[in-house]
């Protein structure tokens, strides 16, 4: 679920960030952020912004099994984890989305496969 | 075809094979953003290769004969009698991706363990007590602290002299030297006073304000704030109990904007004020260890506010670990000042972390929003860029086969789908 206005705990107290236009889209989601080592408001702060650019809007995970045709499009070589690669997205666009799991295995017979994780992981 | 070996190598000696795993089977690896990814394969449970596996030993995946992955051995399943099972004849390696070697250390406090006070938190910015201060300015001493010429001035006539309580007769106004004991541009300095504890002494006392708002930081933990007024001004003070040695006060001090004096430059001073004392048995102030003068450094208002960059939070923790012994090996790609592509760091205000977490989880903290990291295939080399800077655009298209007949004409054979909503 996504959220877009956190109510944050530092070592001066509490905060409360928001991320407006998301709460204009979504209506409000609150969530907690647990900053308790955090010494300053300005990082503090900081930080809760930056969660929120992450996870105050809708997020897609997308999860592919690819069988590359060559050198140019084998994974951990021609593209490895965090780079962009061309993908199809939700409404069917190709769009390059970055790799945030890339997976290699080899089945008995020798056969490799391999699965690549892309954009958000949603955990 | 494309083509998967592994190689057994000792942590020690990474470059050279040990064994060549030609008969395992089953192999998986995943190589996770920001994360320690995972491998494992099986060997039939009379395999001689197992006997050759140590501890901490890696093992080197390359796919086409390029290192893609390097897995740290963590675990052996070994299925000793199972008569209903084929597999009882197998042996399970598990690992994780090598970067989680980071997870075999700690992060500890800056001081011996054996001070006080007790550090909870590790601190990684301008109030910790290993923070580098020697570009930092000394500060000017404006007045004593109870000097009527300096209470009695402009737009504060009438107002107390100085806080009420303040216990030092000695006790000196200090700022940054582009103030005097009348004006002050509005803003945020930043102080820090480092003083040695005898060894006579276990509790120091400490006296604090501020014109207009300060906030007081010992040994880079924060502790109190102090806000000038013009009624009943007070000073804050605290007892903390010490280990004899050398200890740091930081002061963040505030100098409003005062719209009526700001704007003839006539009268808005700003100011710390801060003693020290070192207490006595009966918690009788006996002597003066630290006064806010000369002897401490300022950082007149800068912008951003000090701080540390993610390389030498890294760099800090990494460095006091393989001065405890641990970490062999390991080396880093990047440095204070720029990423491992050799793009300027930001520069963070405050990083703190739980002191005991391990050295993974905290960097995996910073990769929530600082950083990126991985440890490159095949070597113990510590790679970390600026969030958002691990890899490039590929221009690699993952896409359906074209022709239905040709499933060449295609790279993606399973596409889904996981949206949140």
């Amino acid at each position: 679920m996504p959220a877009n206005a956190l109510l944050v705990r530092w070592v001066g107290g509490w905060l409360e960030v928001t991320h407006p236009p998301a709460i204009t889209t979504y209506g409000r989601r609150e969530a907690f952020l647990d900053l308790s080592a955090q010494q300053s408001e300005y990082e503090a702060r900081r930080l809760a912004e930056a969660q929120l650019v992450a996870v105050a809007g809708v997020r897609t995970a997308t999860a592919v099994d690819v069988a590359p045709v060559g050198p140019a499009d084998l994974p951990f070589v021609a593209y490895g984890t965090g780079d962009y690669v061309g993908v199809p997205n939700w409404a069917g666009t190709a769009q390059a989305t970055r790799v945030v799991a890339l997976a290699g295995a080899v089945d008995d017979n020798g056969q490799v496969t391999f699965s690549v994780d892309l954009s958000d992981q949603v955990t | 075809m494309t083509t998967v070996r592994a190689t057994l190598r000792r942590r020690a000696d990474l470059a050279t094979v040990v064994t060549d795993l030609a008969n395992a089977k089953g192999w998986r690896w995943q190589d996770r953003l920001n994360d320690a990814g995972a491998a494992s394969f099986v060997l039939a449970g009379d395999d001689p290769d197992l006997a050759l596996i140590e501890p901490s030993d890696f093992v080197v995946i390359e796919v086409d004969g390029t290192a893609v992955f390097t897995m740290v051995v963590r675990e052996l399943e070994r299925v000793a009698l199972d008569p209903g099972e084929e597999a009882a004849q197998l042996t399970t390696v598990t690992g994780l991706s090598s970067v989680a070697v980071l997870d075999e250390v700690l992060v500890y406090g800056i001081r011996p363990l054996w001070c006080w006070p007790v550090e909870d938190d590790r601190l990684f910015s301008w109030p910790a007590f290993d923070y580098d201060d020697s570009a930092w300015p000394r500060p000017a001493v404006l007045a004593r602290w109870d000097d009527p010429t300096y209470w009695a001035e402009g737009s504060v006539v009438g107002a107390p002299p100085a806080p009420t309580d303040f216990p030092d007769p000695d006790g000196t106004w200090m700022w940054a030297d582009s103030g005097t004991w009348q004006y002050a541009p509005a803003g945020t300095c930043y102080f820090r006073g480092v003083f040695d504890v005898p060894a006579a002494y276990n509790k120091v006392g400490i006296y604090f304000a501020a014109d207009d708002i300060g906030h007081i930081y010992f040994d880079g933990q924060r502790i109190g704030d102090n806000t000038w007024s013009l009624d009943n001004w007070r000073t804050y003070n605290e007892t903390i109990e010490v280990t004899p040695g050398l200890h740091v006060i930081g002061v963040e001090a505030t100098n409003a904007y005062d719209p009526a004096s700001d704007a003839s430059g006539d009268h808005n001073p700003g100011g710390v004020l801060c003693t020290v004392y070192g207490l006595g048995a009966g918690g009788e102030r006996a002597e003066v260890l630290l006064r806010s003068d000369a002897q401490w450094v300022v950082l007149p208002y800068p912008d951003p506010p000090p701080g540390m960059t993610p390389g030498e939070v890294i760099g800090h923790c990494v460095r006091e670990a393989q001065a405890r012994g641990g970490l062999a090996g390991v080396t880093l790609s990047f440095s204070d000042d720029v990423d491992s592509d050799g793009t300027a760091w930001p520069l963070l205000g405050d990083v703190s972390t739980k002191i005991g977490y391990d050295l993974l989880t905290f960097v995996k903290e910073l990769a929530n929003t600082y950083i990126d990291f991985a440890m490159a295939p095949g070597s113990l080399t510590l790679h970390a860029w600026v969030h958002d800077g691990r890899g490039t655009n590929t221009g690699v298209a993952l896409h359906p086969a074209t022709d239905p007949t040709d499933p060449a004409s295609g790279n993606l054979r399973v596409l889904k789908y996981n949206r949140v909503l």
